[in-house]
């Protein structure tokens, strides 16, 4: 019992070799230690006379706890005190303004043209490293190929730049990831024998499983073979680009509309073609109406009513697509950016005594569920694209 | 005003530089429609294809060796019931063979005891003939012998001569009581 209560203190000393475990624990035990150390050098900043005051009894208390990173931090602290005179826009506004404001928030997970890295240094001034991406494009977002337009369609059209974006830069790291590591599953099924190996089978299993259990029972077993590599591509793409959201600094692709219309509208291309190759142009339209044995007088304005919904539905179950993957992503970052930018929000209060643990701990809790999340909206968007696919080739 | 905040958030209706999460930007649009046709013909070509070949051959490679497997299975029972038939038989046909050669045997035992029996009886019959006939024969000339002896005393008392058919019927009579006698 005592033994075993000795071996996991010991585990908090960095050990010559640091095995997995002892990594995790100590980057929680960092994590945990800068947050407490958050009130201490937070106080040597903040502007209002009185709060500064009544943080200098608790200041005392928080330098003791943490140990010497602390004081480091604290020194920090100081420098950066003697540069926020030069600070641009934010110097007025508290935190709490800043870190839950709706700009920082959205800011945080909507595409960029930059990356943004963690800054221990945490204050309104500078919270975020940023790693802009080189400006390849002619155009600017000042000078831009086709600008917003005016007033409320701006909120939903951008301007034109063709400047590749974060998620443009992630979408081409997953897809480099996924010929790598894909190609090499071919090599190695081709070669015959059995799957050897962890990555191996891992991949294997997914993905008979998307072919088992997604693209047979949804197409037919005639004619899934022709669709299999866009189920294959969309469930691993998406997969991909949504646990890449949960590694720090970089972000998550399909937490962008844009990106998640671009897949819908392959799908609904898709759908669109094979539809009418199957069916006929004609064939295909006709079809979105059921047949009715009905009285020609009754069936003519039902029929026309049905397909109309029938065409209507159509698209909209497209759309619904797109903005289904982008919502569950947006708003599980969100809730996630939230939950840290309570952090920033209490930060100088004694509050963030217990802010900054509980807030770490949810959003370890949120960003399991988040991985869960990433999975089910990867396996959603690609049974439904399997779905329409065969919905449109075999009609009711 | 934290309250204020959160509730623009909600309703994303407070004015800010940061666009609304619903703007749709045509140039990541057209990059992302781009890098994702590339990427499923790419893998199509690459990766899928090999994939989608090499499961089928390893599919149907097992199935081969399943279907093989059952086959040998089936042909391997056939064969050691076919075995086990003719081990049968031939168990069979040893028992039978068995059966017969003792059977012949005790016929022959049999048969040499019948033989032996019957050559002794015969020897038997034989001797006791010899012995009778030996007995027969000394009678026979103790008989004659007594009966010459007899005659020639009572032909010397009598002075008269017996013819010879006289006396051969003395002879077989007393021959008779003889044979009567013993």
């Amino acid at each position: 019992m005592l033994n075993s209560v000795f071996a996991r203190l010991d585990m908090w000393q960095p050990a010559p070799g640091l095995g997995p475990v002892r990594c995790g624990a100590l980057a929680v035990w960092l994590m945990f230690a800068f947050s407490m150390a958050a009130p201490a050098h937070a106080a040597s900043w903040q502007e209002p006379p009185q709060e500064s005051t009544a943080e200098s009894g608790h200041e005392d208390t928080a330098a003791q706890e943490p140990g010497e990173e602390e004081h480091a931090e604290e020194a920090h602290g100081e420098e950066e005190h003697g540069e926020e005179a030069h600070g641009d826009g934010h110097a007025d506004q508290s935190n709490m303004d800043y870190f839950l404001g709706r700009d920082h928030l959205i800011n945080h997970n909507s595409d960029q043209y930059y990356f943004e890295f963690i800054s221990f240094r945490f204050n309104a001034e500078d919270k975020a490293k940023k790693l802009y991406i080189p400006w390849i494009s002619p155009w600017t977002e000042e000078n831009p190929l086709m600008a917003q337009p005016e007033g409320e369609a701006g909120e939903f059209v951008g301007p034109i730049t063709f400047q590749p974006s974060k998620f443009v830069v992630l979408q081409l790291v997953a897809a480099a990831l996924l010929f790598g590591a894909f190609f090499w599953l071919g090599q190695r099924i081709q070669s015959g024998g059995p799957p050897r190996g962890r990555l191996w089978n891992l991949l294997e299993v997914m993905v008979v499983y998307v072919r088992d259990q997604m693209a047979k029972p949804a197409i037919g077993s005639h004619d899934y073979k022709y669709f299999l590599p866009l189920i294959w591509t969309t469930f691993f793409f998406i997969l991909t680009l949504n646990l890449m959201g949960m590694i720090p600094m970089l972000g998550t692709p399909t937490s962008s509309i844009s990106v998640t219309a671009a897949y819908a509208l392959v799908v609904f291309a898709v759908v669109l073609f094979t539809g009418m190759k199957k069916l006929g142009i004609v064939g295909f339209w006709k079809a979105q109406a059921p047949h009715l044995d009905l009285n020609p007088l009754m069936k003519i304005p039902i029929v026309a009513g049905i397909w109309a919904i029938e065409v209507f539905g159509l698209f909209v179950k497209h759309m619904v697509l797109a903005v289904r993957l982008f919502a569950n992503m947006f708003s599980g970052h969100m809730v996630l950016a939230v939950l840290v930018g309570f952090i920033g929000a209490a930060w100088g209060l004694a509050i963030n005594w217990l802010v900054a643990p509980g807030a770490i701990g949810a959003s370890v809790a949120l960003s399991l569920l988040e991985i869960l999340v990433a999975f089910i909206q990867a396996y959603v968007f690609a049974f439904l694209t399997a779905l329409f696919i065969g919905a449109a080739i075999h009609p009711h | 005003m934290t309250t204020d905040n959160l509730f623009s958030l909600c309703l994303l209706l407070a004015e800010g530089e940061a666009a609304s999460p619903l703007q749709v930007r045509i140039d990541t649009l057209i990059f992302s429609l781009l890098i994702f046709i590339l990427l499923v013909l790419l893998l199509a070509k690459y990766a899928w294809r090999p994939i989608m070949d090499g499961l089928e051959k390893r599919e149907q490679s097992i199935a081969d060796d399943i279907n093989n497997a059952r086959t040998s299975s089936e042909k391997a029972e056939a064969t050691l019931a076919q075995y086990e038939q003719k081990l049968q038989s031939a168990k069979d046909e040893a028992s039978v063979l068995v059966a017969e050669a003792r059977q012949d045997a005790a016929r022959a035992r049999e048969k040499l005891l019948a033989e032996a029996n019957e050559e002794a009886q015969r020897q038997r019959a034989r001797a006791q003939a010899e012995i009778v006939a030996a007995r027969d024969q000394a009678a026979r000339e103790l008989a004659e012998r007594s009966v010459d002896s007899a005659v020639s005393l009572a032909g010397s008392l009598v002075g008269k001569e017996l013819s010879p058919s006289d006396h051969q019927r003395l002879i077989e009579q007393s021959l008779e009581r003889f044979s009567n006698s013993g």
